[in-house]
């Protein structure tokens, strides 16, 4: 629902076991690391955190946009297709936590009070704020690890 | 008119500061909400995190049954974020050992946390809950010190330029 359209890209490439914060950080490294090198070592304060701010958010959005022209173009799932998939994951996801079948109807059926949510426009400003505030505290994290001006 | 200036600055700082210790704090506390949201909402909240997390429910802290929406060591790497920006004001005096040996210390922790987490898989010992959240704990308050510091200024920047934006005469050179 939420994010699913992001989400995809995730899905078929069935990294879900590798992206324990590893994604966010691959992302918001390169781009300081990157930026470090293009200025040969003279960053200057912040620069880390609002690099990976906007690395990040810069790639849900672009993420998001490529998603929608895929699904014009047949080549992702539509969004009721998109919906299937994330009631299929929230029942598997229902099922692992040791549920009966009976409760995890009941859960879905809550969960379907917050249909809003799956609103196109909704999930792309969410997926902005959410990866704007991971790439800011990783961008950081890479820039002390990156930039040679340690007055940063 | 300098030393008001620099009272100014000192305490943007302190603000700006106080501002991250909410956002990391926000963040260690949002793979709890599922315990205290309606089912459905929680279910949805959970979904969210598949982007940082595998969420395996064995590994998953648990209250009254409805587990965390991360992982114990995502837990512990969250917890340690907001430890590390507590601690960053005070250690904040010794900030340039900290920062020339940033790289030695986020790769001691990541080598923590990749022993701990690789000695289950080569059968050396049993992976433990307590050692999961540890290690990541670990790991999180170093690279805390480092986010705090870095979106402490982030924030600074962004009103340096909002100021300076709504402020300055366009006019003057």
């Amino acid at each position: 629902m939420m994010f699913m359209r992001d989400m995809s890209p995730f899905l078929l490439s069935g990294l879900g076991l590798l992206n324990c914060l590893m994604l966010p950080i691959a992302g918001a490294f390169t781009a300081v690391w990157h930026y470090n090198r293009v200025l040969s070592g003279g960053a200057k304060a912040g620069d880390g955190a609002t690099l990976g701010a906007g690395a990040l958010a810069l790639g849900s959005m672009f993420s998001s946009s490529i998603s929608y022209i895929f699904q014009l173009l047949g080549l992702f799932p539509t969004n009721e297709e998109i919906k299937q998939m994330s009631m299929d994951m929230q029942r598997d996801m229902l099922g692992k936590q040791g549920m009966d079948a009976d409760q995890i109807e009941q859960a879905l059926q809550s969960s379907q009070q917050f249909d809003f949510l799956s609103n196109p426009i909704l999930q792309v400003v969410l997926g902005v704020v959410m990866m704007g505030v991971i790439g800011a505290v990783m961008g950081a994290i890479a820039a002390a690890m990156v930039f040679k001006v340690r007055e940063y | 008119m300098l030393p008001l200036q620099m009272e100014d600055h000192q305490s943007n700082n302190i603000k700006a500061y106080f501002i991250v210790l909410i956002i990391l704090l926000l963040w260690m506390l949002s793979p709890m909400l599922p315990w205290v949201l309606d089912e459905g909402i929680g279910l949805l909240w959970r979904l969210q995190y598949r982007y940082l997390c595998h969420q395996i429910p064995d590994r998953c802290i648990r209250l009254h049954g409805i587990p965390m929406a991360v992982c114990e060591r995502c837990f512990g790497i969250y917890a340690g974020l907001f430890a590390g920006g507590i601690l960053y004001w005070p250690l904040k005096k010794w900030d340039n050992w900290f920062m020339a040996k940033a790289r030695w210390l986020i790769g001691a922790t990541v080598l923590i946390v990749f022993i701990h987490w690789a000695g289950p898989i080569a059968a050396l010992w049993e992976g433990n809950a307590t050692g999961r959240v540890i290690t990541g704990f670990a790991l999180g308050s170093i690279c805390g010190y480092y986010a705090t510091k870095g979106l402490s200024a982030l924030i600074l920047e962004v009103w340096r330029i909002k100021w300076r934006l709504l402020f300055q005469n366009p006019n003057r050179t």
